[in-house]
């Protein structure tokens, strides 16, 4: 299930949120954990299974820690959940890598056919982390399953993060257990679900659609005009496809009296590569800080370590050389920083900002093209006479100058998180917002699923 | 427990009037629609090169355009069943130009296996099946990856999922029902809230006699005004303002023998070979799905032999290289293996030859000659064919 479904939208969601009010204290985490595994389970009963395994995996190896010795520890309490993302992730792209036979791959078929559970990346560095925090004793070891399965399944960040650390929601929890009257942030709540919601549909997915219309065609029909669009509108896609669904998460989240962090802190205002990074999947950047980077040396061998760690970057987000090159390609634009800093530091904001957005955009179509398709994509844009455009409207760009005022123009912690507790006339109206949800209801039907569904 | 601040239960009231109102319009407005499906359309009485308009309809409605078709008049000696696929799927293909008393195709929305076999349940307790063929498409799996061949789409008016109850053998026990409960009620949501619903029930003009035309005795020419417009406006505005001869406005046109226009260079989707990428994460079919396939094709050949009617499967191509060993074309391999007694078509072979496709995924009526051909040297067509000429 997803979070852009009318199935979930007006059936799981009200009648998870009215149980959860009106059983005793003591249930409630019952009823998300029920909520949460027929939100998962609908995509069916084996990603579920394999779901279950690695939750009860790392709840019960928890306990080795201080009983065994510490590396073996380890070992055994991340082998399972990294080897179920390995199975159903990671290994057709590795026999491609290693050319196995065909005859080889029928003996995986098993793995091959079942569908990618979803979000297998992020539940799986979650136990982990839980697994390494209780190993370096930053955590003791949760004893009540219970509250262990609800922070692994809680379905506002199941699916595509943010990527939560134990530390972070065991006392939300705990008070959900123990607190006998809850004062829910309802309106927050649902203002973001209903800005998500419509940010996913009417941004998110029609930067897709306009992305699919290039798509459609041989290169040597595209102008180079055409293919920076494109790019820009991959931009606006992936963008917006991620930040919906964060800001959706956290509107969730609220209205069960948890809070999640905001995992997208505006990255295309970023001055720089390292800076975009610290904005963007902000929790998966601090996971892949503190239990590789740090733990390989950092600052030690800052490019080796660099390196690595956005490779891994590219694969988390998928299994394939494009994701890889991706993530690499990520690294050299840090490297350059850090080898460049004084004088990166020295441009004007605005020319900072458009350069590493430039920079950023033109990594996007590593995510959708192989590496192949991608140099012959820029091998096109280099040579094709730039200016006339056979594809690409004006309102196509009218379309995207708004997602770009929206981008650059306006600040979150104002009109989004009244952080600086302002009040926005249009996006804080009670109308607004029952209108935008109305209208996300009507026209769902056009969604798409989220990209990072399956990560 | 919860306790909600004065602020906040103010801002509640006025969200959830005003969501209440909006819902209650998008339900007011839906039941605005007509049916299209009683009194039925009588494709019978349509002359050759006349064709059903279907534009500014919404998908239920197309689809229920044929369903009453099916409903109330007899079916002809060879019915197609299946999704937009086999679109292009023509009596033609038989050698007899549009004989809709011959061969229909009740292709409907993006109909899946398990809703045929529901379609087929309703039609044939009304003794409306065809009488000699049923041929039913199974969606190529790599057309959607996989999709349309066993998940269910909300295609199907609830009164046929219910019809169909008794007759649906499978249907035992609390987990069947509450699935079908759980069916119904997506059914209606998805109807209830969508866009198209909503829109349509504002702008929707024209009747049966009104979308029923001659392309070729149309010499009403529309407004230059009207050409000037985007493509989007062109069309809605030609609904609107009940301008019949705009080439736009044919685009998904049925034919007297059910099967669709094949559009002119106006509205024609470029040929896109590989149109579905296949994604991995977006796979529709998982391991354990050749089984439900199986069941599926079988119970769709016993609706076929308890009414003394020939099935057939056909499983068309689709423009493509060679992408045989994709993992939904393996499960499906694995599928047609389970059921050896069954007859299928399977045609996915001739993926490469451009000529025979309207589009990535839609195959031309060229290829529905080839089909019929292997129909022939089978001996179903034959058998079956009054006309000796066949």
């Amino acid at each position: 299930m997803n979070f852009n479904s009318l199935e979930f939208l007006v059936l799981l969601l009200p009648i998870t949120f009215v149980t959860f009010y009106v059983v005793p204290m003591r249930l409630r985490l019952w009823v998300l954990v029920v909520a949460s595994f027929v939100f998962y389970g609908a995509s069916g009963p084996e990603v579920l299974l394999a779901f279950l395994i690695a939750i009860l995996w790392g709840y019960g190896t928890a306990f080795l820690f201080g009983r065994w010795p510490r590396a073996g520890a380890i070992t055994i309490a991340i082998s399972v959940p990294a080897l179920l993302l390995i199975m159903f992730k990671y290994l057709g792209f590795i026999l491609d890598t290693v050319q196995a036979q065909p005859e080889t791959r029928d003996h995986f078929w098993l793995f091959f056919s079942i569908v990618l559970p979803a979000g297998i990346s992020f539940y799986t560095f979650e136990i982990v982390s839980y697994s390494l925090d209780v190993a370096d004793k930053k955590i003791q070891p949760e004893r009540d399953l219970l509250r262990f399965t609800s922070f692994a399944t809680f379905f506002p960040h199941l699916i595509a993060g943010p990527i939560m650390r134990y530390a972070d929601l065991r006392q939300q929890l705990q008070a959900l257990q123990s607190t006998q009257v809850l004062k829910p942030n309802i309106v927050s709540g649902l203002k973001l679900l209903s800005i998500g919601l419509v940010f996913k549909i009417f941004v998110a997915d029609f930067s897709g659609t306009r992305v699919a219309k290039a798509s459609d065609l041989p290169l040597d029909q595209l102008s180079g005009i055409d293919q920076i669009t494109q790019i820009a509108f991959w931009s606006s896609q992936i963008y917006y496809d991620f930040w919906a669904y964060s800001v959706m998460a956290i509107g969730l989240g609220r209205l069960f009296c948890i809070e999640l962090p905001v995992n997208f802190r505006e990255p295309y205002l970023s001055r720089d590569p390292r800076e975009f990074w610290q904005r963007w999947h902000v929790t998966l950047s601090y996971w892949l800080r503190d239990y590789v980077y740090i733990r390989m040396g950092g600052r030690e061998s800052y490019v080796r370590n660099i390196l690595i760690v956005f490779a891994l970057v590219g694969l988390w987000h998928g299994a394939g050389w494009n994701f890889v090159a991706w993530g690499l390609y990520h690294a050299l634009l840090v490297i350059l920083y850090h080898l460049t800093a004084p004088a990166w530091d020295r441009l004007p904001r605005p020319i900072a900002v458009g350069m590493t957005f430039t920079l950023v955009s033109f990594g996007w179509p590593l995510f959708f093209l192989s590496l192949e398709k991608y140099a012959a994509f820029l091998g096109h844009l280099a040579t094709v006479a730039p200016w006339h455009t056979s594809l690409y409207r004006v309102y196509d760009w009218l379309y995207l100058a708004a997602i770009g005022l929206v981008t650059f123009g306006l600040r979150e912690r104002n009109w989004l998180y009244n952080e600086t507790g302002s009040h926005n006339p249009v996006t804080d109206s009670s109308i607004v917002t029952a209108f935008l949800m109305f209208v996300g209801l009507l026209f769902i039907s056009l969604s798409r699923t989220f990209i990072y569904f399956r990560f | 427990m919860l306790t909600i601040e004065p602020f906040q239960r103010r801002w509640l009231l006025t969200f959830g009037a005003t969501l209440a109102l909006l819902l209650s319009g998008a339900v007011a407005l839906s039941l605005r629609l007509p049916s299209f499906r009683e009194p039925a359309f009588n494709f019978y009485a349509m002359q050759p090169g006349q064709i059903f308009n279907v534009y500014g309809l919404t998908r239920r409605q197309e689809g229920s355009v044929k369903l009453g078709f099916a409903e109330a008049y007899p079916a002809p000696e060879i019915g197609a069943y299946g999704n937009h696929i086999i679109a292009f799927f023509g009596a033609d293909a038989f050698d007899r130009p549009e004989e809709a008393e011959y061969f229909f195709n009740y292709y409907y929305a993006n109909l899946s296996l398990p809703e045929i076999r529901r379609y087929l349940l309703r039609v044939a307790r009304l003794n409306h099946l065809p009488k000699k063929l049923i041929l039913v498409q199974v969606t190529p799996p790599n057309a959607d990856n996989g999709g349309a061949i066993i998940d269910r789409g909300n295609e199907l008016p609830p009164d046929v999922l219910l019809s169909s109850r008794e007759d649906d053998r499978g249907l035992v026990g609390p987990l069947p029902l509450m699935a079908l409960s759980w069916e119904l009620i997506s059914n209606w949501l998805h109807e209830i809230l969508n866009y198209n619903t909503v829109v349509m029930s504002l702008f929707q003009r024209g009747g049966y006699e009104e979308r029923t035309l001659s392309p070729a005795n149309c010499h009403e020419n529309p407004p230059a005004w009207l050409s000037r417009l985007p493509v989007m406006l062109q069309s809605r505005l030609g609904t609107y303002g009940g301008l019949r001869c705009v080439p736009r406005l044919w685009s998904g046109a049925l034919r007297r023998d059910g099967s669709q226009l094949v559009a002119g260079p106006e509205t024609r989707t470029p040929l896109v070979q590989n149109e579905n990428a296949l994604k991995e994460t977006e796979r529709a079919l998982r391991a354990g799905d050749e089984q439900k396939i199986a069941h599926e094709m079988q119970a769709i050949d016993a609706i076929g032999r308890r009414y003394g009617v020939k099935v057939v499967f056909i499983v068309p191509p689709v423009y493509e290289t060679d992408r045989h060993d994709s993992v939904v074309n393996q499960i499906l391999d694995r599928a047609l293996a389970l059921v050896p007694d069954v007859a299928v078509v399977d045609h996915r072979n001739l993926h490469s030859d451009a000529s025979l496709f309207e589009g990535g995924i839609h195959a031309s009526a060229q290829y529905y000659r080839i089909l019929v051909e292997e129909l022939r040297r089978r001996g179903v067509v034959n058998s079956v064919s009054r006309n000796q000429n066949d």
